[in-house]
């Protein structure tokens, strides 16, 4: 076994993975979010985005604008929301703080049921991970086939692996 | 014993051939060098491991606490990816073997076109003499496509005699 070799073929293999993680890190570091890319999990604001739809992310505007798309976490729970905003207070004083009130599209109510320790706002700055400046629509379905189907999980490594093994010959 | 390629895949051909030249200088008495895969491999995981210390300190801090680290990582990770593609288009170039003779060091370079069942080989050696030969891949490979490299030794022998008579 050449040992050069098989470092080599092994490098390739961490080029694929960093590469595309490096992207994601400088597109975090450029739009100023930890998560500048997600995929819309729920039907709620259908019909502009639909299950499966991937959106890309920017938070370095200063307010969110009545209207604007935006992803924000709620304390304690893991999976962020995408919703409209409905409506908004920000105040010139108070270093320009920004409340938010928001509501999927396909939703009867607002989402004050939603937000984390009885608050009727969001705050711009803690909450919002990003607005939505772009989207591709249903590439994303496959991380819900993933996380929601535990042998779809074992069947894409399964695939992966063998996929790099072939590659490999 | 090797295995038989497509003999109509000209860059099946020319990886086996490559494969095969460090057996076959071995033979003619050359010792293979590692310098310029040495460097590459040096360049291309302190790349990796710039990325996967990113990786780590994204999942273990607040994102908002690292941004500044996240920053430099990224600078670095960009700038090793622009050195790492400079050796590899300008220093490696298309090398495919270095070795040396005593105190002659002998480098070769391979390429081929598409759709030709032609194999071009570059000798380069220490005094900066350069010799360009095309070798016609049915000279050495058998109609079972299987490498004969008692024929290869014996072309690559004659570029090198070649290349050690000629003048600059």
């Amino acid at each position: 076994m050449n040992i050069r070799a098989e470092l080599a073929k092994f490098l390739n293999l961490c080029f694929v993975f960093s590469s595309a993680y490096m992207f994601w890190q400088t597109y975090s570091i450029v739009a100023d979010t930890h998560s500048p890319i997600v995929v819309v999990l729920s039907g709620s604001m259908e019909p502009a985005f639909q299950r499966g739809d991937i959106l890309f992310l920017w938070n370095r505007n200063k307010y969110s604008n009545v209207g604007d798309i935006v992803v924000y976490e709620v304390e304690d729970k893991q999976i962020p929301i995408v919703h409209r905003v409905l409506r908004e207070h920000h105040s010139v004083k108070d270093n320009g703080k920004q409340l938010l009130l928001t509501k999927g599209d396909n939703n009867a109510g607002n989402d004050i049921p939603l937000y984390a320790g009885k608050k009727t706002y969001l705050n711009k700055n803690k909450d919002i991970v990003g607005t939505v400046k772009g989207y591709l629509p249903q590439l994303g379905y496959v991380t819900i086939w993933v996380a929601e189907n535990k042998y779809a999980k074992f069947a894409l490594l399964g695939f992966l692996a063998i996929t790099s093994l072939l590659g490999d010959e | 014993m090797s295995k038989p390629v497509n003999v109509y895949s000209i860059s099946e051909v020319s990886q086996t051939i490559n494969e095969s030249l460090p057996d076959v200088m071995k033979r003619l008495g050359y010792e293979e060098t590692f310098e310029l895969v040495d460097q590459k491999l040096l360049i291309g995981y302190s790349t990796a491991i710039v990325a996967a210390i990113s990786f780590i300190i994204d999942k273990k801090f607040v994102h908002d606490n690292i941004v500044k680290y996240q920053q430099i990582l990224v600078g670095t990770y960009f700038v090793l990816s622009v050195i790492f593609w400079f050796f590899k288009k300008y220093v490696e170039k298309t090398i495919v073997y270095s070795g040396k003779n005593g105190t002659e060091i002998i480098k070769l370079k391979t390429e081929y076109e598409e759709n030709k069942p032609i194999y071009n080989m570059t000798l380069i050696d220490n005094k900066k003499k350069t010799l360009t030969s095309s070798l016609e891949i049915n000279k050495v490979f058998n109609s079972e496509g299987y490498l004969q490299t008692d024929l290869l030794l014996e072309w690559v022998k004659q570029q090198l005699t070649t290349l050690s008579n000629k003048k600059k």
